[in-house]
C-alpha cells in the first residue's frame, strides 16, 4: 500500500500497558480497543457496541476510566494503560474478584472486564461508596444478564473488605 | 385482571384470590394441577414483603397533591418448565456421565453454558448423586463427537429435565460399580477412585447413560392441543411500586418484589441471578425498549438509541423463593429461566393505573404514551412534527 | 460499515501555535479532535467525512481552568470530570457541573470536553443551556489572533456556528456573579444515564422585593440550536410569581420553542414537557422566595 498525502501512514506508538513498555506500529486513528486486542493480543477488553455506550471496552488510561473504542491509539502515546489482564497487579483486584465470584456478579462475562475496571476506578475515588455512588459509577456499563443487583453487592462487599484491611 | 376487578367492583387482590388455580383444578388446556401449590399463600407473602396494604393507604393520601403520583401493582402467573406438550418426548434427550480411572467424573450433555450456571448446577447434581465432592466433577465441552444430544438449552428445561437425567446417569455409575462388586454401598472418595480404577482395568470405559422417559401421567393431545402442557410449573406473584412523574410523564419503578415457588433452589446465588436478570430485562420491556420500525427496518438498532436500563434506572429487585419440591426435577427443581419475564410488565402497568387511574394496553409504556393519554389542558405546539435521524 | 484507519491522518502538533498553523494552512481540511466522544462514534460508524484530524487533547493551553476574581476561564479541552471536580465551578456554576454529570457515564465524562460539546453544536447537548444562562463568553483563536464572542450569538443554525474554518475555541469564560441566584436544571432523557436529552432546562432567577428581578431560561432539544427564552424572560421580569404568571410563562415558552419529532420523542411531548419544566422552575423559585 502506497501512502499518499491523504492517507495516514502507520506510526510508532509507545505506551505502557499493565506495567510493561509496549511499542506498536499502527495507524494513528486505529482504535485503542483494536490495538489492545489485535496487536497486543489482550483480548480481555471487549467490544460491545463500538459507540461508547456499553462500557465493555473500558480500560484505565493514566488512571482514568475511558471507553477504549473511542480513543484513537495516537492519543494514548506515552500513556499508562491498565486492562483487565493487568488488574491482578492492582491492590483492589483481589477483593473485587472474590466478591464478584461470591455474589454472582458475572454471568456471561462480556460486561465483566469493563465492570471490574469501572469498579476499580470508583473505589479509588470513593473507597466507601454508598449504593447511589456504586450505581452512578457503573452507569456507563450495561449488563443484560445480572440485572445489576449482584454486581452492586459485589462492589459493596469488596469496598468493605478493603476498608477493613 | 385488574380491569375485570374494576368493572365488577372488587380489589385487584380479591379478584385474584377468587380465581386462583387450586390443586385438582384444570388449566386452560384442561391439565389437572397436581402440585400442592397455594397461590393465596404466595399472594399473602408477596403483599407482606412489598408492604402493599400500607402503601396503598399512603399513596392514596399522598397522591392528592404534587406532581409525583405513586402506585403499586400485582401480577400473578405461572410458567411451564420443559418443552410444551409432546416436545420433550420428541426431543428424546440422552445424557451421559463418565468416570475416569482417577475417579474424576465428567458430565456429558449438549447444554450450553452462557453464564446462567448450567455447568455448576449439573456438576452439583452429579456430585450429590455420587456422594463426591463438587470439585471431582467436571463437565465436558459440548462437542457432539463426545456428548450425546440432551436437547437445546431453552424452554427452562436444563435444571429440571436435563438435571434429572444427569442425576439418573450419575446413579447409574454407582450402580455399575456396586453391582460388579468393586464398590460397597457406603463408600469414601478414595474407595470410589479405587473402584473406578479396578472397573476400568477389567471392563474398559465406565459410562452411564439416561434417556428421557415421559412420565406416565403426562399426556398431550397434539391435534386438539389439550392435556398436560408441562410436567411442572413455577408459580409467582410479583409486586411493582412505581412513581409517575407528571412533569415528564416518566414512570420509575421504585421497588420490586419477585416471589416464586420453584420446587427446589439448586444454587441460591445462581437462581437469584436468573430472577434478577429476567426482572431487569422485563422492566426494560415494560418501560424502555421500544423497537422503532421504518419501512420494515429497525432504525433504533444501536446501543445509543435502543434504550435498555442502566444501573441507575432499576429499583432494588428483591427476590424470594419457596420450595415445594417436584417429582420431575432433580431434588425437586423446576425451571426458572423464562419465568421472570412474565410478571414485571403487567405488574408495572397495573401500578401505573393505580397511580394515575389510566389503563394502558401496550408496552413499552413510554412517557410519550402517558402524555398522549393524559393530554393536559396545556398549550399545544403547532410545530411541524417531521421525523429526522438522531441529532 | 467501519471506517478504515488507513484512510485517515491524525497529527499531534502538541502545541497551540502549530495546531493553528495547520488549520490556517489548509482551511476546512483539518478537524480538531479532543476527547473524541462525538467524532469517534461517527468514525466507527463510517460517517466521518473528514480524513485529516488534529489531536488537540494534549495541548496544555486548552486544558486549564483559571480562576480570576471576576470570572472563571475554562479551557476548551477541559473534560466534564474536570468541571465536576473543580471546587469553584461546582459551587458557583452548579448548572454546568450538573450538566457535566449528566453527559454520558464516567468513562465519557473523563474524555468529553466542554469545547467539544460547543463545537459539535448539537441542540441536545447538555452543557449548552447552562452556558447560555451564565452569560458565557468564548475566546476563539487563530493565526490571525483571538476574538471574544458572546456565547448567545455563537450558534447560528442547526450544527452551524460562528467558528471560522481556521479557528479553535480556546476557552469559555463565565462571569462570577450568579452566587445569589436560585438555580435549577433538569434533563429529560430516555433513561437516567447515558441518554441524549429529549428536553433540557437550565434556569437562574433572582427576586427582589417580591418581584422577579432577573430570570434566565435556556432549553436544549427544542430548537435547531440551544435556546434562550428571551420573550418568556421578558414576560416574567418585574412580575410577582403567581399561578397566572406561571401559566403565562408556559404559553410564552410554547411559542418560542420549535421542537421536532425524531427517533427519541415527539414534538408535542417536547413542547408540553418544556412548559412543565419552566413551570416547575417557577414553583421552586417561588417556594425559595417564600422561605427566604
Amino acid at each position: 500500500m502506497n501512502p499518499s498525502p491523504e492517507t495516514g501512514a502507520k506510526c510508532e506508538v509507545l505506551f505502557t500497558v499493565n506495567g510493561e513498555a509496549k511499542k506498536v506500529l499502527a495507524h494513528p486513528m486505529e482504535r485503542l480497543l483494536d490495538v489492545l486486542r489485535n496487536e497486543l493480543e489482550l483480548t480481555g477488553t471487549k467490544e460491545g457496541c463500538g459507540e461508547g455506550e456499553c462500557g465493555s471496552c473500558s480500560v484505565l488510561l493514566d488512571g482514568m476510566l475511558v471507553n477504549s473504542c473511542l480513543v484513537p491509539v495516537a492519543q494514548a502515546s506515552g500513556a499508562s494503560i491498565v486492562t483487565i489482564e493487568g488488574i491482578s497487579a492492582h491492590a483492589l483486584m483481589n477483593p473485587l474478584q472474590e466478591a464478584f465470584l461470591e455474589c454472582g456478579g458475572a454471568q456471561c462475562g462480556i460486561c465483566t472486564p469493563g465492570m471490574i475496571l469501572a469498579a476499580v476506578h470508583l473505589l479509588e475515588k470513593k473507597p466507601e461508596p454508598a449504593l447511589a455512588d456504586i450505581r452512578e459509577g457503573l452507569a456507563g456499563n450495561l449488563c443484560r444478564c445480572t440485572g445489576y443487583m449482584q454486581i452492586f453487592e459485589a462492589v459493596a462487599r469488596a469496598a468493605r473488605r478493603r476498608v477493613r484491611k | 385482571m385488574d380491569r375485570i376487578a374494576q368493572v365488577v367492583g372488587i380489589s385487584p387482590v380479591e379478584i385474584r384470590r377468587r380465581n386462583f388455580l387450586k390443586p385438582g383444578q384444570t388449566t386452560t388446556t384442561q391439565q389437572v394441577i397436581r402440585e400442592e401449590i397455594n397461590l393465596n399463600h404466595l399472594l399473602d407473602r408477596a403483599l407482606e414483603l412489598s408492604g402493599y396494604a400500607a402503601k396503598k393507604t399512603r399513596f392514596a393520601e399522598e397522591n392528592r397533591d404534587g406532581m409525583r403520583k405513586k402506585g403499586i401493582g400485582i401480577a400473578a402467573f405461572l410458567h411451564g418448565a420443559g418443552f410444551t406438550g409432546s416436545g420433550e418426548r420428541y426431543l428424546n434427550s440422552l445424557v451421559g456421565v463418565e468416570a475416569g480411572a482417577d475417579g474424576n467424573v465428567r458430565v456429558l450433555v449438549s447444554s450450553a453454558e452462557f453464564g446462567q450456571g448450567t455447568n455448576t448446577v449439573l456438576c452439583q447434581i452429579a456430585a450429590e448423586a455420587l456422594g463426591l465432592p463438587y470439585e471431582s466433577v467436571a463437565i465436558a465441552q459440548p462437542d457432539t463427537t463426545v456428548v450425546p444430544n440432551s436437547g437445546p438449552t431453552v424452554a427452562s428445561r436444563t435444571a429440571m429435565i436435563v438435571g434429572k437425567l444427569v442425576q439418573s446417569a450419575a446413579k447409574g455409575i454407582k450402580e455399575t460399580l456396586t453391582k460388579t462388586g468393586v464398590l460397597r454401598d457406603d463408600y469414601t472418595r478414595e474407595q470410589f477412585c479405587a473402584a473406578c480404577r479396578e472397573y476400568i482395568a477389567a471392563h474398559g470405559a465406565l459410562k452411564s447413560y439416561a434417556r428421557y422417559e415421559a412420565p406416565g401421567d403426562v399426556y398431550w393431545d397434539d391435534e386438539k392441543y389439550r392435556g398436560e402442557a408441562y410436567a411442572a410449573f413455577a408459580w409467582a406473584v410479583y409486586v411493582a411500586e412505581v412513581t409517575v412523574d407528571l412533569t415528564t410523564y416518566a414512570v420509575t419503578v421504585d421497588d420490586f418484589v419477585a416471589l416464586q415457588e420453584v420446587g427446589k433452589v439448586l444454587h441460591p446465588v445462581l437462581a437469584e441471578g436468573q430472577i434478577t436478570g429476567g426482572v431487569a430485562q422485563a422492566i426494560g420491556f415494560a418501560l424502555y425498549e421500544k423497537v422503532v420500525w421504518q419501512n420494515g427496518r429497525m432504525i433504533n438498532n444501536q446501543m445509543t438509541n435502543y434504550i435498555m436500563p442502566t444501573s441507575v434506572d432499576l429499583p432494588p429487585i428483591r427476590v424470594f423463593f419457596e420450595e415445594l419440591g417436584n417429582v420431575h426435577g432433580a431434588h425437586g427443581a423446576k425451571g426458572i429461566g423464562e419465568l421472570p419475564m412474565d410478571g414485571p410488565a403487567p405488574a408495572i402497568v397495573n401500578a401505573v393505573e393505580d397511580a394515575i387511574g389510566v389503563r394502558f394496553h401496550s408496552i413499552p409504556l413510554l412517557p410519550e404514551d402517558l402524555f398522549e393519554a393524559l393530554r393536559p389542558a396545556s398549550v399545544e405546539q403547532e410545530a411541524p412534527s417531521s421525523t429526522r435521524g438522531a441529532a | 460499515m467501519r471506517s478504515d484507519p488507513a484512510e485517515y491522518k491524525l497529527v499531534s502538533p502538541g502545541n497551540l501555535q502549530a495546531a493553528l498553523s495547520l488549520l490556517a494552512g489548509e482551511p476546512a481540511q483539518w478537524l480538531p479532535i479532543a476527547g473524541g466522544t462525538d467524532l469517534m462514534v461517527l468514525y466507527s460508524a463510517g460517517k466521518l467525512p473528514n480524513r485529516k484530524l488534529i489531536n488537540i487533547w494534549n495541548i496544555p493551553e486548552l486544558g486549564q481552568i483559571e480562576v480570576f476574581p471576576d470570572r472563571v476561564r475554562i479551557g476548551a479541552a477541559c473534560t466534564y470530570t474536570a468541571l465536576r471536580e473543580h471546587d469553584i465551578v461546582s459551587r458557583e456554576f452548579p448548572l454546568l457541573a450538573m450538566a457535566a454529570s449528566w453527559t454520558g457515564g464516567i468513562a465519557n465524562q473523563n474524555r468529553g470536553t466542554l469545547g467539544g460539546n460547543i463545537a459539535n453544536a448539537s441542540p441536545a447537548a447538555d452543557s449548552l443551556p447552562a452556558l447560555l444562562v451564565y452569560d458565557a463568553e468564548l475566546t476563539l483563536i487563530s493565526v490571525r489572533g483571538e476574538r471574544r464572542v458572546d456565547y448567545r450569538s455563537f450558534h447560528t443554525g442547526y450544527k452551524q456556528t460562528a467558528l471560522a474554518a481556521d479557528e479553535l475555541i480556546r476557552d469559555i469564560s463565565l462571569p462570577r456573579r450568579f452566587s445569589g441566584y436560585i438555580s435549577h436544571a433538569r434533563k429529560v432523557g430516555t433513561r437516567n444515564a447515558q441518554a441524549i436529552s429529549k428536553v433540557c432546562l437550565a434556569a437562574l432567577g433572582q427576586i427582589a422585593n417580591g418581584a422577579i428581578r432577573d430570570v434566565r431560561l435556556a432549553l436544549g432539544s427544542v430548537a435547531p440550536i440551544p435556546l434562550r427564552l428571551n420573550e418568556t424572560e421578558h414576560a416574567l421580569t418585574g412580575k410577582r410569581i403567581e399561578p397566572s404568571l406561571i401559566d403565562t410563562a408556559r404559553k410564552c415558552a410554547a411559542k418560542e420553542i420549535r421542537p421536532i419529532g425524531d427517533i427519541r420523542s415527539t414534538a408535542r411531548y417536547r413542547a408540553a414537557v418544556a412548559g412543565n419544566l419552566v413551570a416547575e422552575f417557577l414553583e421552586k423559585f417561588a417556594a425559595a422566595e417564600a422561605n427566604a
